[in-house]
């Protein structure tokens, strides 16, 4: 239960910020390497979440 | 997408595979959400790239919208969690249930006021998941397994959500098919009373089986008519925006009188008040405090409407501006500014949070609350809405790739282009599927709602029956969208175990919409009506 919760935690916290490094990348800037760092980031995210069930 | 004969057998096929994944995972595989959003999200993209010429600027784009509607949906979880919570701690809803219990004795006419009648007031007035928020928890604690309070609270709201809201499915709706309000809503409320009666029916043999259907059937017949009868006359009146306000209101009241026919006649209730007035004024006022968010929650969202909040409201909100997109294939979405917008004045989670501090500082002045608890129930609540959250932003994103790729757009109109005379007959499984993925029958109105005219007219159908089709099968669809799930299994704490619920809800909501369907190929080919 304990390490449940605790990948939760870095899956959200990790998902917090994915959103503004996706948004500069894509929105901002239009920087393709910054948009790709954003989804890689949101992935481990994805990843997390998908381990802690 | 005219010429979407370009993709190949496999791509249409492959474009349903997502949401199959999901439905699957989740109600046979018996997976959280939060697993089965990943695999739906992971499949949306991969297929997504091979199939539909997305890019990574694209599935970035997908996601930030996706981030957005989240957001919308989660800040409503989120404070309607905590206010559950937070009345909970206080001992409001012990007291809730022991009202309510003495006010109407039978558990099937409790199931019926509260998960049907009541749950469409609240949709009237407020919509985006409140009622969900709200009707689910209640249904608990008068002692309902949180599954079935789940799923009646779902299929209870649904009949109320075209009209709910304050109209803005319904207005919606009327801009994407440009058919005129007079026209449109009384044609639109005539073919609401079957998914009225139907969803009182769902509510009862999700309560008690057949034999809740048999015993409950004099009651919903009659409550059926008279809300029917009530969104018609609103609509006539010029009024939609109110529809199923009024509707529900009636509903109540009468289903009330109704139910308790025999203890009014008997002269119950005027002994009763001057007992009560004797002896326990002190449990009469402790009531009142109890229901004091609900009261609030309405009056609140009630005064969000009035035009000088709304005047001054009108700057007042979040929102992203999304750019324009194009496939690979040529696949175009418009940029869109201010998408998802959050208006601080008038989106529930302010209108929550409001009344919970409202609340919460009632019960302070009263003693009878502190700050500790306000932090206990927000931590509570934290836990609780981790999974909630994950599970929203992987299932919403999914649909947002969904949409931003033209996967949805290929299944809709594979749906219009193969079922010729049929179509009528699919036509609110095409409004159900908007909103299965979004969560929202304003976006599946926009997302469809030309579409569906568009059909219409090529087979020479009435294109107002058509329309009212989409938005009720949109409305239906309310009950089994994910989006709608998660507030439910939240807030009654079942975090995880959405898949129990959709299983619940799926084959109600289904035979609704086939019914709604078989009527509406009534309405177009044997009545032959507009």
């Amino acid at each position: 239960m304990k390490n449940k919760e605790v990948l939760n935690n870095i899956s959200f916290w990790t998902l917090i910020i994915s959103i503004p490094v996706t948004y500069i990348g894509a929105i901002s800037t239009e920087s393709q390497l910054i948009t790709v760092a954003g989804l890689i980031i949101a992935s481990i995210s994805i990843l997390f979440s998908s381990l802690s069930s | 997408m005219e010429n979407f004969e370009q993709f190949s057998l496999i791509a249409k096929i492959s474009s349903i595979i997502p949401i199959l994944i999901l439905i699957i995972t989740m109600t046979t595989l018996k997976w959280n959400g939060q697993r089965a959003g990943a695999a739906g999200l992971i499949s949306s993209i991969i297929i997504s790239f091979i199939f539909f010429g997305s890019t990574s600027e694209i599935t970035a784009l997908s996601f930030l919208k996706g981030i957005s509607l989240s957001l919308f949906v989660l800040c409503i979880i989120w404070s309607a969690v905590w206010l559950y919570n937070l009345t909970e701690e206080s001992g409001s809803i012990k007291n809730i249930a022991t009202a309510i219990t003495s006010l109407i004795s039978n558990p099937l006419h409790q199931a019926l006021i509260i998960g049907w009648c009541f749950a469409g007031l609240i949709q009237g007035i407020a919509g985006f998941g409140v009622p969900i928020a709200v009707i689910a928890p209640l249904l608990v604690i008068i002692g309902m397994n949180p599954f079935k309070a789940s799923a009646i609270a779902l299929i209870g709201h649904s009949w109320a959500v075209a009209f709910g809201s304050l109209g803005s499915s319904y207005y919606t709706l009327q801009l994407m098919t440009n058919i005129d309000t007079e026209i449109l809503g009384p044609h639109l409320a005539i073919l609401f009373f079957l998914p009225i009666l139907l969803s009182g029916l769902a509510v009862s043999h999700i309560h008690s089986g057949f034999k809740g259907v048999i015993n409950g059937l004099p009651l919903i017949l009659v409550i059926s008519i008279i809300m029917a009868s009530s969104q018609y006359l609103a609509t006539i009146l010029n009024s939609p925006q109110i529809a199923s306000t009024v509707a529900g209101i009636s509903g109540c009241l009468f289903a009330w009188v109704i139910a308790n026919r025999a203890k009014i006649l008997s002269g119950y209730y005027s002994t009763r008040k001057q007992t009560e007035k004797n002896s326990d004024t002190k449990a009469k006022t402790s009531i009142h405090l109890s229901v004091l968010p609900y009261y609030l929650l309405i009056l609140f969202s009630l005064s969000s409407q009035i035009p000088f909040i709304k005047e001054v409201g009108i700057n007042l909100f979040f929102a992203i501006d999304i750019p324009a997109t194009v496939t690979n294939l040529g696949f175009k979405t418009n940029e869109i500014q201010n998408f998802a917008k959050i208006k601080l004045l008038s989106h529930p989670a302010p209108i929550i949070l409001l009344s919970l501090f409202v609340f919460w500082v009632t019960n302070l002045l009263n003693k009878n609350s502190n700050f500790q608890d306000l932090k206990k129930t927000f931590h509570k609540t934290y836990n609780q809405c981790i999974p909630t959250t994950l599970t929203t932003v992987s299932i919403v994103v999914m649909a947002m790739v969904m949409t931003t790729t033209g996967m949805t757009t290929l299944i809709s109109m594979l749906i219009a282009n193969n079922t010729g005379s049929t179509f009528p007959v699919f036509s609110p499984f095409i409004g159900a599927l908007g909103t299965f993925i979004s969560g929202s029958n304003t976006s599946s109105n926009i997302m469809f709602g030309a579409l569906q005219v568009e059909t219409a007219t090529k087979l020479g159908i009435g294109i107002v029956t058509i329309s009212s089709i989409q938005t009720i099968g949109g409305s239906i669809a309310s009950s089994i969208a994910p989006a709608k799930i998660l507030v439910g299994t939240a807030i009654v704490g079942i975090g995880g175990k959405e898949g129990e619920v959709l299983k619940k809800a799926i084959p109600y909501c289904l035979l609704i919409l086939l019914i709604v369907g078989l009527q509406a190929w009534i309405f177009s080919y044997l009545l032959k009506a507009i």
